[in-house]
């Protein structure tokens, strides 16, 4: 038995060392403290979330994916999300199934979502068909749900954080009502640039406010069901000046209001299903002001049709921007069609196919997208296929920013094919070995680029092509013992992304160039151990290679080794369950910047409490 | 008895550690170049990234054909400039950089570069001069609305003289015992020349010239001015022509009108002509006989332009900024325009200061 054992560990260790990925999608294996991975869902049993390296939000646990990049320029900050390839401008962040992306700038702060209220998926399929992956965020409902829940947190550098949730049930009825503060002052060091000698000076970084409050409310019967989502936030927060410059700091007030409500009613052979929504999101980053606002109505109607099952799919989207960038407001509607056609070949196979238009202002034509998907559950293989077309549709800004702006753009246009394949070598009662590879190509046409243009503007344009390539690669070991159970992932990502043609001069230094803030390379490596008497310990390496600044590669960041270090110990008092964690980030202490010149935080200690009841 | 257990863990152990090794990093690091050492040349200041990155100096030695990119940054590993390096002077023993948007001037040696001290506190500096070692000359625009210009005694630390609430000032000259500073307006709108003593600072006169005047040129016995003229940034048929303009004993003379947005005055004395940039044009006005010409500029991103010593002899020095996102060129040209020779510089090369 211990011989097996042996060379079972020396076999997963060869592996260990040469694959790591994340299987996405259906069968994502996305490794995080109290995941519990299901259909490609990142889920928090509790409301504590691993902040890394001091950020906080959903940015914090997407970070731990290796096929994920975020741009942080501070702290608490502005976060966007970068995957595979994709820039963050083209990564949709779905709430409940809305794009929060700004109409204006194609992207959204992930730093003003709460952490440790939804499941977090990178959802291959987003209910925005024009896109191949987004972020997609929806509220958790356990089965049996504590009905009060109390977290509070300390970092080190002068973070507090606390949440409340109170979950109820009444007949069919369910609800969530939950609460957030957190204020923080981030002092922590980074290498004076103008002091040779000295390693670190102790300045004043990002000091910042933020609350949240939100309902969540599920009701069904038999033939209908309901659900209905707010959340309100604001935050204040202080932007330090970078490294290289000496403007005094700034601050940046966000406000914004979410709801939206889902519909479905079950007829015999259909079902009718209408979600509304609205989205109102004010920017304050003086002298500017940003407001925008999300009118949107997305009707449904499924039924079966043959042996499989039809949907049809209509959505009126209405945003409203009011930015002292634009001297008017504006204003645009977008109609988007969709329908889509599942089929269950048997139970292993499943085939599904969609076609998709969207009337936009500046494309208002018949200009359809589609994407055929297949995927095969097998008992321990899996493996997802899935080739399409998507277009981005350029920016507010893009097309109409002063002096700038480029009502000539036309969309993007994408053809992707995108596949995962995942097999459990091993799968015991002890032991479970499980190997992932996804290997995925993009080619985006007419890419949207900034490039300067005369008199020193600078001017968006379409570059002619951009070809992505990437591949992931993950091992995933589970074992179980008499005491409790220890796991260890390994996930390797690979991306490239380059211009391989351009129309203007002015694009010519990016040809056959990695696109700035593109990791070619990530690694993930995390090692488990949890104890049936409720002692637990996490360590993680995450390991990013380095990123280019320039459009020409000639300068980049270094890659970045951050290793993290966590332990917890749960217990429960009575009907009280309660949880501590002390964890270490960055244990290496090591200086990196995600943005080039924004430092981020050395060395940092935080503690949580929980109690749940 | 042989233990398996104990050599499998051994096999593995040490087949781990070789595929560890070879799996590696990605991290990947240029080798070290060599040192700077300066003597007679060129200094090109490079702005950088524009809010996201730092200003580099480039050196072109007068005998070399390879530039010395990164110049400050190799001579002080660690350190850098600052965001958008702008302008530089230098005197006998040092080399003092202006950091626009770092609101600083770097002080380094002027023979291995090697950062000195910094001045700091002078809100988004623009240009310098200097006069022997102990007298610097600094325009900054403040807010961008109110600017100053300041005289510092570099003996005792402090400012002989500070002129405070001027809108943009930018590039002067000393011409005379004087200091000739135009007022563009910075992000709004101005039409004048101050002028002060170049020993005290005090402020004698305030003439009026063309719209947005941006550089005074000394040829010694001559001063002279470009004026790019108004630039309206949401309306372009708002924008008025810009001018060079000559003093006079009576004030300042038009000698010509220009087009919105010329730039970069300068002169090369053997050619009797005076040169600037319009577009992507360089535009040639020869001083004895009051001609203006223009030369394309193909296949350039023209930026600045300045004159300094190339093999020996004055010439054209044109930086071309090519995306203003990855590194750009320098390129040496004679009095008729034609191409010399051209040099790799650092991100939106900007200024171009000769060494003698």
């Amino acid at each position: 038995m211990q011989r097996w054992f042996f060379r079972m560990t020396a076999t997963a260790g060869l592996l260990f060392y040469f694959f790591a990925s994340v299987a996405q999608q259906q069968t994502d294996t996305v490794w995080l403290k109290e995941l519990v991975v299901k259909d490609a869902l990142l889920r928090r049993d509790s409301l504590t979330d691993p902040w890394a390296g001091g950020m906080t939000g959903i940015a914090s646990a997407l970070q731990r994916n290796s096929a994920v990049y975020i741009r942080s320029a501070v702290p608490g900050g502005l976060s966007t999300v970068s995957v595979r390839g994709q820039a963050p401008h083209q990564v949709p962040v779905l709430w409940h199934g809305i794009n929060l992306q700004y109409a204006m700038n194609g992207v959204y702060d992930l730093a003003l979502l709460p952490a440790g209220q939804y499941d977090i998926a990178l959802s291959e399929e987003s209910l925005l068909p024009d896109a191949y992956r987004g972020v997609s965020l929806n509220t958790v409902w356990p089965v049996q749900p504590p009905r009060l829940q109390m977290v509070y947190r300390v970092a080190s550098f002068g973070d507090h954080h606390l949440q409340g949730r109170v979950r109820g049930r009444y007949r069919n009825l369910r609800y969530t009502l939950f609460g957030n503060g957190q204020t923080a002052r981030n002092n922590f060091t980074y290498i004076n640039p103008l002091v040779p000698g000295q390693a670190r000076l102790e300045l004043p970084n990002a000091a910042l406010r933020i609350g949240h409050g939100g309902l969540d409310m599920q009701w069904h019967s038999e033939r209908d069901s309901f659900e209905m989502h707010g959340l309100y936030t604001a935050a204040w927060r202080q932007i330090p000046p970078t490294m290289t410059e000496s403007h005094s700091d700034a601050v940046q007030q966000d406000t914004s209001l979410k709801w939206t409500a889902r519909y479905t009613r079950v007829f015999r052979r259909f079902a009718l299903t209408w979600q509304p929504a609205y989205i109102r999101d004010v920017n304050q980053f003086a002298p500017d002001l940003h407001q925008t606002e999300l009118l949107f109505s997305q009707s449904q109607i499924s039924g079966m049709l043959g042996s499989g099952w039809a949907i049809a799919r209509h959505t009126i989207q209405q945003e409203k921007v009011l930015s002292t960038a634009f001297p008017d407001r504006v204003r645009q509607i977008q109609h988007i069609a969709q329908l889509l056609y599942q089929w269950e070949v048997n139970p292993s196979l499943r085939v599904e196919g969609s076609l998709q238009n969207t009337w936009h202002p500046i494309q208002p034509g018949l200009q359809p997208t589609f994407y055929l998907l297949g995927n095969y559950t097998g008992k321990r293989f899996r493996s997802h296929l899935k080739i399409g077309t998507a277009r981005r549709m350029p920016t507010l800004n893009d097309l109409f920013w002063p002096g700038s702006g480029n009502p000539d753009l036309v969309p993007e246009h994408t053809l992707y094919a995108l596949s995962a394949f995942q097999a459990d070598i091993v799968d015991s009662r002890q032991v479970r070995l499980r190997l992932s590879w996804e290997p995925e190509v993009k080619s985006i046409d007419q890419y949207i680029l900034w490039v300067p243009a005369d008199n020193q503007r600078w001017k968006p344009e379409n570059v002619k092509s951009v070809l992505v390539w990437s591949q992931d690669l993950s091992v995933r070991l589970t074992r179980n013992f008499v005491r409790g159970q220890w796991n260890a992932i390994s996930s390797l990502h690979w991306v490239r992304a380059r211009a391989n043609a351009v129309y203007h001069n002015s694009q010519r230094t990016a040809l056959g160039k990695q696109l700035a803030y593109m990791p070619e390379w990530q690694w993930r490596q995390a090692v488990d151990l949890s104890l049936h008497s409720g002692w637990s310990a996490r360590l993680q390496y995450a390991f990013t290679g380095l990123r280019f600044t320039t459009r020409d590669n000639a300068q980049w960041l270094p890659p970045v080794h951050l290793v993290d270090l966590e332990f917890e110990r749960r217990f429960n008092i009575g009907e009280s369950r309660w949880r501590m964690t002390m964890a270490v980030q960055n244990l290496l202490n090591q200086s990196y910047q995600w943005i080039a010149f924004r430092p981020m935080p050395g060395r940092s200690f935080d503690a949580t409490l929980s109690w749940s009841w | 008895m042989y233990n398996t257990t104990n050599a499998w863990k051994s096999k593995y152990l040490f087949l781990a550690g070789l595929l560890f090794i070879l799996f590696g990093f990605a991290a990947c690091e240029k080798e070290a170049r060599t040192e700077t050492g300066l003597g007679k040349g060129v200094m090109v200041v490079n702005e950088g990234p524009f809010m996201t990155g730092t200003g580099t100096l480039t050196w072109i030695g007068e005998n070399e054909e390879t530039p010395v990119t990164d110049a400050f940054e190799r001579a002080n590993p660690g350190v850098f400039l600052g965001n958008i390096a702008q302008s530089a002077a230098a005197n006998t023993n040092h080399l003092f950089i202006a950091v626009n948007n770092a609101s600083r001037i770097v002080v380094a040696s002027r023979t291995d570069l090697r950062f000195a001290y910094e001045i700091p506190n002078i809100p988004q500096v623009r240009y310098l001069a200097v006069a022997g070692d102990s007298l610097l000359y600094v325009s900054y625009w403040g807010d961008g609305f109110s600017g100053g210009f300041r005289l510092m005694d570099m003996k005792t630390g402090t400012d002989r003289t500070r002129v405070d609430a001027l809108p943009g000032p930018e590039e002067f000259a000393l011409h005379k015992g004087k200091v000739y500073v135009p007022l563009s307006g910075g992000f709004g709108h101005d039409s004048r020349v101050l002028v002060l003593s170049a020993l005290d600072g005090s402020v004698s006169d305030t003439l009026p010239v063309g719209d947005r005047p941006t550089k005074c040129l000394s040829t010694g016995e001559e001063l002279y001015l470009l004026c790019s003229g108004k630039f309206d940034f949401s309306d372009p048929s708002k924008n008025t022509e810009g001018a060079l303009m000559k003093l006079e004993e009576n004030g300042w003379t038009t000698l010509t009108s220009l087009p919105n947005g010329a730039k970069c005055l300068t002169w090369l004395p053997a050619a009797a002509a005076l040169y600037f940039i319009s577009g992507n044009q360089l535009g040639i006005y020869q001083t004895t006989s009051g001609q203006l010409r223009y030369i394309p500029l193909e296949g350039l991103t023209p930026y600045a332009l300045y004159s300094a010593k190339w093999k020996g002899i004055e010439h054209l020095w044109v930086t071309d900024a090519v995306d203003f996102a990855s590194r750009g060129m320098i390129r040496v040209l004679n009095a008729e325009g034609q191409l010399m020779a051209g040099y790799e510089a650092g991100i939106v090369p900007s200024y171009v200061l000769g060494l003698e």
